[in-house]
This record gives C-alpha cells, structure tokens and sequence, in this order.
C-alpha cells in the first residue's frame, strides 16, 4: 500500500505529495494503532494471563489462610464450646433443682390436698350420716304418728260403728215394739168397731122400722088434713080466682101502658139528659167565663192595689221631693242669697278696689292679652279640643273670668313687686340705719359703746378688738340676732358695706 | 333469851320477811351455837338479795311469800332432814352418803349435786343420768346422746376419756393419769373415739425420752421417734369396749404444722395390733386418716385373723394398695366381718380382685365400700363375677372407680340373677349411655334392688328415670311386706342409714 502509494507520490504534484504524505501518514498512523492493538491485546493476554495466575495465586493464598484462620477459628470455637457447656450445665443443674424442688412442693401439696381430702370426706360423711338419721328419726315419729292416728282412727269408727249398731238396734227393737203395740190396738180397735157398727146398724134398723112406722101414719093423717084444706081453699078463693083473671087482664093492659109510658119517660129522660147536658155545657160556659171575669177582676183589684200603692208611694216621693224641694229651694235661695251677697261684697270690694284704681286702669280696665299669637293659638288650639275631663269642662265655663284673672293678676304682680320693693327698701333701711348707728357710735362714746368692739377706741394701748377674723360679715349691718361674740368672732369695719 | 326469840320466831309466821330477817339474824346468832351448823337455806336468799341495791331485791324483801321459787318456804327454821341433805351435798366429797338414804332424799341430794365432783368418787357411786346430764352439759356446749347409746353416763366418760386420750403427750404427760381412770370408767367406756393424737414434744437441745414405757427414743433423723400413746394398757383395762375409732393425726397445728406430726410409725402399728388382738370384746374397728399403707394394714389385718368377734372393719382414708387389699381379702374368710370400708385408699385391679375371689364364697359380709379407690374395669368386672355366686352381700359402693361399660354389662347381668342386693353406687363412673341401658335391662328382672345410685356416672337421663321408676316398685313391694305380716308395724325400709357409712 505504502509503495504504491510512493509510486503514486512520485509523479504526484505537492497537492499529491501533501496527500501521500497525509497517506503515509495515515498508513503510519494505522500502523502505530495496530501495533498499539496488538500490543493492548498482548498487553491484555498477558494482563489476563496474570489476572488469571493472580487469582489462581490469590485463591491458593486464601484457601492457606484459610485453613490457617479456621485452625485458629476452630481453636476458640472449641474454647467457647467449653465454656457454653459449662454454663448450659450449671443453667441445667439449676433447672434440674428447681424441678426437684417444684416436683418437692408438688408432692407435698399432693399429700396435703389428700389429707385436706380425707379429713374433709370424713367430715362430709359423718354430717350425711347425722343427716340420715335424722331423716330416719323423723320418718320413725312420722310413722309413730301416723300409726298412733290410724289407731285412734280406727277406735273412733269402731266405737262409733258399734254406737251406730248399738243405736240401730235399739232402734229397731223400738219399733218392733211399737209395731205391736200398734197392731194389738189397730186389732181392738177394730173389734170395737164391728162390734159398734153392727150395734149401731141393729139399732138404726129398730128405729127405721119404728120410725117408717110412724112417719107412715103421720104422713096419712098429713094427707087427710091436706086434701080437707085444699077443699077448702079452693072453695075459698073461687071468687078470688075470677078476680084475679080480671086482674090479670088489667095488668095486662097496664102493662102496656106502662111500657108506652115507660118509653115516654125514656124519651123524657134523654130529653132531660141532654138538657142536662146542655145545661152542664152552659153552666161550664158560664163557670169558665165568671172565673176568667173574676180573674180580671183580681187582675183589676191588683192593677187596683198596684196603682193605689204606685199613688201612695208617688204622693210619699213627690211629698218627699216637695220637701226636698222646698229643702232644696230654701238651701238654693240660701246660696243664691249668698251669692248675692257675696256679689254684692265682690261689687263692694270692687267699689273699694276702685278707688284704688290707677287712672290707667280705669280708662282701660281690661288689656288685651299679654300672650304672644303663637301662645293665643296654642291656647286656640287647646280650646277645640274635646274636653274629656270634668275639670276642663268645668273651667271651660269659667273663661269669662279671663278678664278678671287679667286684672286680678296685673294686681298681684304689682302688689308682690311691691312688697319685694319694700322689702328691699326696708333692708335699705336698716342697713342705712346701721350705718348712721356706726357712724354715731363712732362720734359718741357710751357704755353701750363701749361694750362693743371699736378698733378706734383705744384704752391704755389696748384695743378692744379681738384678733383681726379672716371672715368678713356677710351682711354688715343686717337685723339679723347678733351671735355670741367669742363664737362668731366679727369685727365691725367702720365704714364697710 | 334464846327461847324466847325462837319462840316467837315460832308464833309469828306471818311476819312479813323483813322482821322474819331480823328475827332470823338473832336466831342464826342464837341458833349457831346450836347443834344446827348452817343457816336455813329459806333465809339465806333473803339477805343477799337485800344486799343487792337494784330495786328488785327491794320487792323481793316486800313479799312474803315467793310462790315462783320451789326452795322457799314460809317456815323459817327448815326442817331437819333439809339441813341434813344441805350437809351431805356440800361434804359429799368426803363422805359420800348416797345409797343409805330414802329415794326422795336421794333425788334431792342428785338433784343438788355439784357436777364437779372428783369422779373417784362418783364414777361407781351414781347412776343417775340426770346427774351425768348436768356433767356433760356443764363441760361440753353440744351433746349428742345417741351417739353414746342413750346414756349420759357412758357419754361422759367416753368423751373424759378421749379428752385424757387426745391431749396425751408421750414423755411430758404421766400415764398414770390414764390408767387411773380405768377402774371408775371400765364399766361404762364401750367406744373410744380419738382423732387425735399428739406426738412427744421435741425440745431441741435435749435428747428426749420420746416414749413412754415400751422402748427409749433413738433420736435420730432418720427414724425419728414419735410413737405416739400405746393403747396397750387401756384398751386391756377397758373390759367392755366395743368400738375402738382411731385417726393418727392432729387437730388445730395452725402455724405449727409439720408432715411429721401424722406419722403412724412401725411401733405404733405394731403394739396397736397387738391391742385389738387381745381384746375380745371388740365390735368394730376403725383407723382412718393415719397413712396406713401396705405394710401397716398387713400388720394389723394379721393380728385381727380370726378375731372371734370383730364384725366391722374401716380403714378408709388410707394408703393401701393391692397387698392390703389381698390381706382384706384374707380377713374376709378368716373371720366374721361383715362390714368392710376401703374407701379412698390406692387399691387397683388386682386388688379387687382378691377381693372379689374372697367374696365369692363368703357369707358374713355384708356391706363392702370400694369408693375412691381405681380398681377400673378389671377389679369391676372380677367384683361382678363374684356377686353372681355371693349371696349375702347387700351393700355394694363403688363410687368414683374409674368403672366403665364392661363393667356396666357384667352388674347388669348380676342385677338380673342377684336377689340379695339392696343398695349399689355406682356414682362418678363412667358408664356411658351404653352402660346405662344395660343396667336398665338388669334393673328389669331385680325386684330386690331398692337403692341405685348413678349420679355422674354419664348415664342417660332417661335410664336413669326408668331405672328410678323400678327402684321405686321395688321398695313399694319391700314396704308392703313389711306392713302385711302386722297391721300397725312402721316400716323403715333399707332405705334408712347405712350401717358404715363411707
């Protein structure tokens, strides 16, 4: 390739020759790596080969050490097997004790619970044994009772079964008594009858004969006397017998009569029943209307008495209200009079209050209000107003009165700002008078003066003054009662006010 | 002077006890010197009820006569023959008069009797109950006298006697104590009941003589010598004793309780064997709760060989196994028992066994009590077989035994055949549905069985009220031929008390 590649290169121009030479280059360069690889491949051959003898090398290191440590191991392992043992032995023994001991108790708890058992079923047994011979006591009194009540029982019937015989027999030996006693006197009894009977019967027979005997004989003569009689009578009451056929033939006819009369009087009487009825009818009629007109009259009578009382207690009330009345009128003129009076005082006292007027007053004796519109309206306003009250309603009638109250309290008012003015020319007064006492009492010397603080009036270098107070009088020279002088302590300043 | 207030002690009996007091104190002043050495008992209340400040001696002092106290009497000076019984009661110690006097005085002095007497002296001199009545009442808060047979007497020195017997310690207490009683109470001891026993008292430092007479302690651990009081000399002096009812243990240790204070030691085993062999008199036999295992019960079952009359033997509560239990079975044979009870000891199979093989060919016993024991199927059904051939058995208890089904077939087969039985117990078993249906076949047949138990025993409820249902015809049928022979006879039936109960 090279060779060729020179041969190439020789007729080759620069641009050739760069280019063999960038060949040979390139075939140095690929020579150099393939000798590079061969040489990485031998290098890694022999790099393997010694991997391959290292690891040999190595394994057959370790297996020695190996077998070295495990010698070394198994040396301590045995040691500490040793040991092991030991302990396991000695935890063994332990347990073993332990067991030994556990198994001591166990036994012994044993033996225990089977002595407890014992004593216990001993026990158990000898309560049963009490137990059932107790039941036994008691099924033996049961016996002996009931034994005992059989026996009386049986006694009892005995003895009242042979009662029973004993009585029955009794019984009926009485009345096989009595049977014969019965029969025996049923048999006389008897005898005696027949023999009665056929007494009785011979003596009936003897009398019935006696007796046909004679009733025969009686009814014979009867029979004559009878017939005689009969003769008699028929002879007798031959007349009468015609007699009493003409009777018969009247009765007859009256008989008639008295039936066609018999139904007149019938018809009379229905005739009377219904005028009967009627009468009954009116007379009801009549009852009812009297009781209705008496109850009017009642109604009347007590409309009467009702009205008469009305009147007397009417006459009672009007007397009354006459009295009142007149009571009333005397107490209204009274109050009337006095009103008059009291008019008449108040014209007086107006006559008297008149000439105290200012002629002001008497040209114009009532202003106009001193309200203002709005006030005269509000007031207007009031005055529309329902009045409810009694006591607005009242006053409402007293609005004329404005006029007087109008003047009555322009008086007032005067007469208290007169009075204020008095008071206060009053309190000027005496207040002037203080002074003009001060200013005496300061010019004048007298005992009363003396008596009094002066800060002027000085004696021997003393004044008589206390020590100056810090409260100056409220009112000097005021009427009002002068305060103990060591409590109040003033001084009189000459010429303050 | 002496007459005189006597006399007019005398004339005025309507003197209201006050007076009759004052004239009393002179009298008993004046009277002291007489021949009468005490006060009238009639007056005697009287002044100590006046020393009494309540108010009730106040009234007491004004009444005249005390209608509610029998002692009181309106004479003042009692009578002779009072004064005399009033003496013989408070010197009866020394001089004991009971016999010479008259019946009605005897009562009285019986009456008045202190129940404290020394028993030297009225152990063999009163026979009256009432005064023995007093004695146990007065020294015990309760007293069953049936127990005791009725007699107060016999109650009260059979309990002294157990009393001296429980609180005997060996080596501190003197036997003399004991033996001292036998000659009082010899006629009237029939039954020593002890449950308890003390062992001898160790005191550390010293080597103690443990025992009493027989041998000297060994004192050491290993064998350590707590024989308790030997019966020997007792049970020999009491010559009427029937009941001998033993437990070797002790009551009420609280805190001091030690496994050694219940040993029934070799020795104790030994001379008690040798005691019941030389009584004759003896009825019955019981040791219980004392651990007697095997070997003990062996010792004692050998020495009670044809006993001529021992009739019941209880070891119940015990540690026998199968070797006490052939030594029982031994005994059955050899000797005229007829109630036997091993109730909770450690008899098994084989055991019952032997047992069974004893029973087959015996005729006294009649009541055997196996509960609590584990004889289980094997010991049940050997048992079984045997009470087809027994015909005296009427009391069978085998409760709590482990017994199951096979059992229950071979005992209903016996039910059907068995016209001696009364009362079986079957309870806590477990027999099974099975079993109980079997049982019920059996009961069909069985017109003697008038007392079956089966409670725990898983039986179906309804076999169980069938079975109740026979139970009850059968003792109908009882009570009917007891009521036939005589109109008015009551009729306690088998289903009373059992003899043994266990």
């Amino acid at each position: 390739m090279l060779k060729k590649e020179k041969k190439a290169k020789t007729p080759l121009s620069d641009e050739e020759q760069l280019l063999l030479f960038q060949q040979k280059l390139l075939a140095e360069e690929e020579m150099a790596k393939k000798k590079e690889r061969l040489l990485s491949q031998f290098l890694k051959d022999k790099l393997a080969k010694e991997e391959h003898n290292s690891a040999l090398n190595l394994n057959k290191i370790n297996t020695q050490w190996r077998t070295v440590l495990r010698e070394v191991k198994t040396r301590e392992l045995l040691k500490d097997i040793e040991i092991l043992s030991q302990t396991f032995e000695r935890v063994v023994d332990c347990k073993d004790n332990v067991i030994k001991s556990l198994a001591k108790d166990l036994s012994e708890a044993e033996e225990q619970y089977a002595r407890a058992l014992r004593s216990h079923l001993h026990n158990v047994d000898q309560l049963l044994a009490l137990q059932r011979r107790r039941l036994s006591l008691l099924e033996e009194s049961y016996n002996l009772e009931l034994e005992a009540l059989t026996k009386e029982f049986e006694t009892e019937r005995k003895t009242i079964i042979d009662q029973h015989e004993k009585e029955i027999r009794y019984l009926q030996d009485i009345f096989m008594a009595m049977e014969q006693n019965y029969l025996d006197s049923e048999y006389e009894s008897k005898l005696e009858f027949q023999s009665m009977w056929n007494d009785l019967k011979n003596v009936n027979l003897e009398e019935k004969h006696f007796l046909r005997l004679q009733l025969e004989n009686i009814v014979e003569d009867l029979w004559r006397k009878f017939q005689d009689v009969l003769k008699n009578y028929t002879d007798a009451t031959e007349d009468r017998k015609v007699a009493f056929e003409t009777l018969q033939v009247k009765d007859e006819k009256s008989s008639k009569e008295i039936e066609v009369q018999m139904k007149k009087i019938q018809k009379l009487q229905d005739a009377i029943t219904i005028s009967k009825g009627k009468i009954m009818i009116h007379s009801r009629e009549s009852e009812d209307e009297n009781r209705y007109i008496r109850n009017d009259k009642e109604l009347v009578l007590i409309q009467l008495r009702k009205l008469k009382a009305q009147r007397t207690r009417a006459r009672a009330a009007s007397q009354k209200n006459l009295v009142k009345l007149t009571l009333e009128s005397n107490a209204a003129l009274k109050a009337l009079r006095k009103i008059v009076d009291k008019g008449e005082k108040i014209l007086k006292l107006a006559e008297i209050c008149r000439k105290f007027e200012t002629e002001e007053e008497k040209v114009l004796p009532f202003y106009s209000s001193v309200l203002t519109p709005k006030e005269q309206e509000g007031i207007e306003e009031n005055n529309l107003e329902e009045l409810t009250e009694e006591l607005a309603k009242v006053i409402g009638d007293y609005i004329g009165m404005e006029n007087f109250w109008k003047r009555y309290n322009k008086v007032k008012l005067e007469q208290l700002s007169l009075q204020h003015r008095r008071a206060q020319l009053l309190d000027i007064n005496g207040r002037l008078r203080g002074m003009l006492k001060q200013y005496l009492d300061g010019i004048s010397v007298s005992d009363e003066v003396l008596s009094q603080l002066n800060p002027l009036f000085i004696v021997n270098h003393r004044s008589n003054l206390p020590q100056p107070s810090s409260t100056p009088t409220a009112h000097p020279g005021s009427t009002s009662p002068p305060a103990p002088w060591r409590d109040q302590k003033r001084s009189f300043f000459l010429g303050s006010s | 002077m002496q007459d005189t207030v006597t006399t007019s002690a005398l004339l005025d009996p309507s003197h209201s006890s006050v007076s009759t007091q004052d004239k009393s104190s002179t009298g008993g002043h004046t009277s002291s010197t007489g021949p009468q050495p005490s006060k009238p008992s009639s007056i005697t209340p009287v002044p100590a009820k006046s020393r009494n400040p309540n108010s009730g001696a106040n009234f007491h002092r004004m009444r005249r006569i005390i209608a509610e106290d029998p002692e009181w009497s309106l004479a003042i000076v009692p009578l002779l023959t009072e004064l005399c019984i009033q003496h013989i009661i408070k010197n009866f110690q020394r001089n004991p008069i009971l016999k010479q006097l008259l019946p009605e005085h005897q009562q009285k002095v019986l009456n008045h009797l202190s129940p404290d007497l020394p028993l030297t002296v009225t152990a063999n001199l009163i026979d009256d109950e009432n005064y023995w009545l007093r004695c146990c009442m007065q020294r015990w808060p309760v007293c069953h006298v049936a127990e005791h047979g009725g007699s107060w007497k016999r109650m009260f020195f059979e309990r002294h006697l157990e009393n001296l017997l429980k609180h005997f310690i060996p080596g501190t207490t003197d036997p003399a104590v004991i033996l001292d009683l036998l000659p009082l109470c010899r006629n009237y001891v029939r039954r020593v009941h002890v449950d308890q026993f003390l062992p001898p008292v160790r005191l550390p430092a010293q080597p103690q003589a443990g025992d009493q007479s027989d041998s000297g302690s060994e004192g050491e651990m290993e064998e350590p010598a707590v024989d308790h009081y030997q019966l020997g000399d007792l049970v020999a002096g009491l010559s009427h004793l029937e009941e001998l009812d033993l437990a070797y243990g002790v009551k009420d240790c609280g805190m001091n309780f030690e496994w050694n204070l219940f040993l029934f030691t070799y020795r104790d085993c030994h001379s008690l064997a040798a005691t019941i062999k030389a009584c004759h008199t003896l009825k019955i036999f019981k040791l219980t709760q004392s651990k007697v295992d095997d070997e003990k019960a062996r010792i004692i079952i050998r020495s009670l060989l044809d006993h001529p009359v021992l009739e019941e033997l209880d070891l119940s509560h015990n540690l026998i196994g199968d070797r006490g239990a052939r030594g029982a079975a031994k005994l059955l044979n050899h000797s005229r028992l007829r109630v036997l009870n091993l109730a909770n000891n450690q008899v098994r199979g084989p055991g019952a066994q032997s047992l069974a093989h004893a029973l087959a060919h015996n005729t006294n016993l009649v009541s055997l009590n196996l509960r609590l024991n584990c004889i289980e199927d094997e010991g049940g059904q050997a048992l079984a077989h045997a009470l087809q051939t027994n015909k005296c058995l009427t009391t069978l208890h085998l409760g709590g035994n482990e017994l199951s089904e096979p059992t229950a077939t071979l005992l209903s087969q016996v039910l059907a055949i068995n016209t001696t039985l009364t009362s079986i117990n079957l309870s806590c078993n477990h027999i099974g549905l099975d079993g109980g249906k079997q049982l019920l076949e059996g009961m069909s047949d069985n017109k003697t069985l008038l007392e079956f138990d089966l409670r725990l025993s898983d039986v179906a409820q309804e076999s169980e009220y069938l079975i109740g249902q026979a139970l009850y015809a059968n003792r109908e049928a009882a009570r009917q031929r007891a009521l036939n022979p005589s109109h008015f006879m009551s009729t306690i039936t088998a289903s009373g008390p059992e003899n043994s109960v266990g």
